[in-house]
């Protein structure tokens, strides 16, 4: 027993709220492109023909999320789908990206989704924010405010976690650049005693 | 937020407020060394009742759990590694998680322990068991040791790429139990996997890659401290040193530590009799009562101290880690009697007794080993076999006899115990032979756990089991035994008449006793089946003894000494050599003789003369096969190795 | 003498496979390769392999069994220590370690660790 090509690792998550949908984990860098895909190679268009798959099939930097067919069941149809998905994605180059791609698309959603998520939490329970300047080319420019400004920890979180987190979506991640934003009117000490009045520029 | 479909059978109570068969029961999966027992252990402890699955010998663990929404039943299955079953274990597991079933009951939901230090192996577990249409809950264990071996694992994403409650338990740790009962409590709530994983073993491993993903699994370093160990008990020299003395004192500690506390056991029996003689006024009664019923208890309870210390050290072994080391050393040496490695732990144990060493055969995974391994059992010189070996060889060569610089003596009692063993091992090695045919070959696999501080409530509880099981069967058998060996030596009872018309004064006890002795009814048997053993030159009172050891061992000397002092109270042993041969041929002529002795003591060798083992045979085994296959070979071997013995013997002086 | 005097070169020279230290993997011995057939039985102490095939031709039961022990077309396998009498063997897969006889072993093909 033994088989040429090892599979592609995914197994399916529950979108909260959504019966039929699901989130299929892939490993970062799978595929070129994020959003809805112009065109999927054969297997998985096949069942989006036949019916077992509803559109739109939606890539996200480490997921597929697929919906079922109307009248079909996610426990019926899942070996099936899950089969033609490795299959798929072991066909990277048959995938069609959506017309207005862009290249850094991946990049850009990646870095939403870490700041959107625990990284984001974390720097946010803290009364800081990370927000996105630019993201191109591997490259990420980050700014950092309210009491992420003079904190000393600020620099460990962002190589640390940030970079740590926004990697593991995005493989090909070359740096993250900080470029600070400090408020006119602020004193280190003010911000310390008052964080959750960090106001908006 | 998912809801699975309420199984049914569920908890329903009927009306009449009748509940106890409605229990909700949950079931725990999981392989060996997965912290499953012990898991098990705290959740249930003393209230776990044992018993068996029907038609196989495997022992079924269940016990009730309290949970905020009341009592559950938490059966704990058979441990495995993989749901496609190579053994009658592994098919219980099967079968039970099988609602089509019939033979066993399909708990509501099913408690999955995963070691968190070898996820990547036991998630194939989880995978198989997940095709089953039932809620599963998954319980992580040894978590501590995967953060000290520098192992990471995000446990809320692992829950999340699962699909199915995780909860993580540190054994020993009732506290963290609270959660566990909690969700025990309502398994109809349990998020379910919205897809099964893949089916096919070899699709599984991208299913396992992606879900560690999920979960940032790193994989815990090498376990430093048991490599080390490892490096001295394993190494080719010193671990087989440290092995032998391992199991020196192994053996050594069954025999000495528990012969004290069988002394005090005798003696409380003594005890127990005298006071039978003093206060019952019949002598019929009294005889009975002590020889008879308090013989025939006394005769199982002093078992109990060996039992239980070889279950001590045992699940101490085990628990720790050292077992599976020990059979991985012996396992080369085992291989050439078709057994494997963890058989010579079991054999080993025989030596004390081959009670404890059979019940010890449980942790072998293959019944056809399991089998071959207890038919051997009894070959290994028992200590129940010491007494007789002791007044045998006293007869027959003196104290000062010298072979070479050794005593003589010693050097019988070494050959003795060599010939056993190696008996022991063709035994084996000829029921595994014939087995081949009736089940598969099971390939030899050990998992080498990392060395652990084993749970002392799970020592205790296995020791207690052990205990209770060997009393509730064992009793039985020997009991009614005892007492039908005690009414065949002493009955008929000879009135006063007769004693009298014989010449015998009625109050001279030893003189009665051994009138009642020569006109008994196991007498009448001895002369009947005198000719049975005649190549061998025993006459009828050497029948009645061995008739009589028939239910143990030791009561062959307990009888020639009943005998013995019957003719002369004060000097039994003087006697014994005295003793002539009454009738036939050789009358008149001495009837310990050394080819007679000789073949006396190769008889003891063989043949199996303990009900107690032939008790436990019938339990380990499921059924009367065995032991009788068993004792009839046995009992052939001996008679026919006896026989040459006599021969070569009466040839050689 | 300890383990780590010993000549690595002339130890690889007598083992197909990659040997590694704890520390770091040897380029130049990933680039060996492996003669057709190799098994697990066939393996030194330190050895580090990739299951290639599992096959016992004549029992499915043990082909499937040594699956779910761990060793999958692509699981990575090191051999940790014969016993005393060369058989059984501890190998290390899927993070534990398990001890098999050489017949066993000699169902698994290996190749080089990737």
């Amino acid at each position: 027993m033994s088989h040429a090509a090892p599979l592609v690792p995914v197994h399916p998550e529950r979108v909260p709220d959504r019966p039929d949908l699901l989130r299929w984990a892939v490993p970062a860098g799978s595929l070129p492109f994020v959003g809805e895909p112009r065109a999927v190679p054969q297997p998985l268009g096949d069942l989006l023909a036949d019916g077992t798959l509803a559109g739109p099939v939606l890539v996200e930097p480490t997921a597929v999320v697929l919906a079922v067919g109307a009248g079909r069941s996610w426990a019926a149809v899942g070996a099936g789908v899950r089969g033609a998905l490795q299959e798929a994605l072991a066909r990277p180059g048959e995938w069609e990206a959506p017309g207005d791609a862009d290249p850094d698309d991946r990049l850009r959603r990646a870095v939403e989704q870490v700041v959107a998520g625990e990284v984001g939490d974390y720097v946010r329970s803290h009364g800081g924010r990370i927000e996105v300047v630019g993201a191109r080319d591997g490259r990420v420019e980050v700014g950092m405010a309210g009491t992420c400004v003079g904190c000393p920890a600020s620099r460990a979180t962002l190589t640390g976690r940030f970079e740590t987190a926004v990697r593991a979506l995005y493989p090909e991640l070359r740096e993250v650049v900080r470029r600070d934003q400090a408020e006119p009117d602020d004193t280190g000490q003010g911000r310390r005693l008052l964080p959750l009045f960090a106001r908006d520029r | 937020m998912t809801c699975g479909p309420h199984e049914a059978g569920g908890s329903s109570r009927g009306s009449s407020g009748v509940a106890v068969l409605d229990l909700p029961r949950v079931a725990l999966v999981g392989s060996p060394n997965s912290g499953k027992t012990t898991l098990f252990n705290a959740l249930t402890g003393l209230r776990a009742k044992t018993g068996n699955y029907p038609g196989v010998t495997v022992t079924r663990y269940e016990g009730p759990v309290d949970t905020p929404a009341g009592e559950v039943v938490l059966e704990d299955l058979p441990g495995t590694y993989s749901l496609a079953a190579i053994s009658p274990d592994e098919q219980i597991v099967v079968d039970v998680l099988d609602p089509s079933h019939g033979g066993t009951q399909t708990p509501q939901a099913l408690v999955v322990t995963l070691d968190a230090t070898t996820l990547r192996r036991s998630l194939g577990m989880l995978a198989q068991v997940l095709q089953a249409d039932l809620p599963v809950c998954v319980v992580l264990t040894f978590t501590d040791e995967l953060v000290r071996r520098q192992g990471v694992l995000d446990t809320a994403a692992f829950a999340r790429a699962l699909g199915v409650p995780v909860v993580s338990v540190v054994s020993g740790r009732r506290a963290q139990l609270g959660e566990l009962r909690e969700l025990l409590g309502r398994p109809q709530d349990w998020e379910r996997t919205p897809v099964p994983p893949p089916i096919d073993p070899l699709e599984v491993p991208s299913w396992i890659e992606s879900v560690l993903r999920a979960g940032r699994y790193v994989l815990p370093q090498v376990d430093e401290r048991t490599r080390r160990v490892d490096a001295v008990l394993l190494h080719p020299f010193w671990g087989t040193i440290v092995f032998f003395a391992t199991m020196f004192a192994f053996f050594q500690v069954i025999f000495t530590v528990a012969a004290p506390v069988q002394g005090w056991i005798e003696q409380l029996f003594a005890f127990l009799g005298d006071q039978v003689d003093a206060h019952v006024g019949n002598r019929w009664l009294a005889s009975f009562l002590a020889d008879g019923l308090l013989g025939g208890v006394g005769g199982v309870v002093v078992f109990l101290p060996q039992i239980a210390l070889l279950f001590v050290l045992i699940s101490l072994m085990e628990g720790a880690g050292y077992m599976a080391r020990a059979a991985f050393l012996m396992d080369r040496v085992m291989s050439r009697a078709g057994l494997e490695g963890r058989a010579f732990v079991a054999l080993l144990s025989s030596l004390a007794c081959a009670i404890p060493g059979i019940m010890a055969t449980r942790t072998l995974p293959s019944m056809r080993d399991r089998v071959a391994t207890m038919m051997g059992a009894p070959l290994m010189t028992c200590s129940a076999r010491l007494p007789v070996y002791v007044l045998l060889i006293g007869l027959l060569v003196a104290p000062g006899a010298r072979v070479g610089p050794f005593g003589a003596q010693g050097v019988i009692m070494f050959v003795l115990y060599v010939v056993g063993a190696l008996s022991a091992m063709g035994s084996a090695w000829l029921f595994s032979r014939l087995g081949r045919r009736s089940g598969p070959l099971l390939p030899f696999y050990m998992e080498m756990p990392p060395y652990r501080v084993p749970s002392l409530r799970s020592v205790v509880l296995a020791v207690w089991d052990a205990c209770r099981g060997f009393l509730r069967k064992v009793t039985k058998i020997i009991l009614g035994t005892t007492v039908v060996l005690w009414l065949l030596l002493n009955l008929p009872a000879p009135s006063t008449t007769e004693l009298a018309a014989a010449g015998v004064d009625p109050g001279d006890r030893t003189a009665v006793s051994s009138y009642t002795i020569d006109h008994s009814a196991a007498a009448a048997v001895g002369r009947f089946i005198e000719p049975v053993f005649e190549p061998q030159g025993f006459d009828w009172r050497i029948d009645v003894g061995v008739l009589a050891s028939l239910s143990a061992r030791e009561v062959f000397v307990a009888t020639l000494g009943q005998v013995a002092a019957a003719e002369n109270p004060d000097d039994p042993a003087d006697t014994l050599k005295q003793m002539t041969v009454q009738s036939g041929p050789r009358a008149g002529e001495p009837l310990f003789t050394a080819p007679v002795l000789a073949a006396l003591l190769v008889f003891f060798l063989y043949a199996l003369q303990c009900t107690s083992t032939i008790g436990v045979l019938r339990r380990e085994s499921g059924s009367w096969k065995w032991p009788a296959i068993a004792f009839g070979y046995l009992f052939a071997v001996a008679w026919t190795m006896s026989y040459l013995t006599a021969v070569v013997v009466g040839a050689v002086t | 003498m300890s383990i780590a005097s010993l000549p690595m070169g002339r130890r690889a020279a007598r083992s197909p496979f990659a040997r590694r230290s704890s520390a770091r993997r040897a380029a130049a011995d990933r680039a060996l390769p492996a003669p057709a057939g190799t098994t697990l039985a066939d393996l030194r102490a330190g050895d580090l392999v990739q299951v290639t095939a599992v096959d016992d031709g004549s029992d499915p039961a043990v082909t499937r069994r040594l699956l779910d022990l761990g060793f999958t077309p692509g699981a990575e396998v090191r051999m940790v220590r014969r016993a005393p009498m060369a058989d059984p063997v501890v190998f290390r897969v899927a993070g534990y370690d398990v001890a098999l006889r050489r017949v066993q072993a000699r169902c698994i093909t290996v190749g080089p660790a990737s």
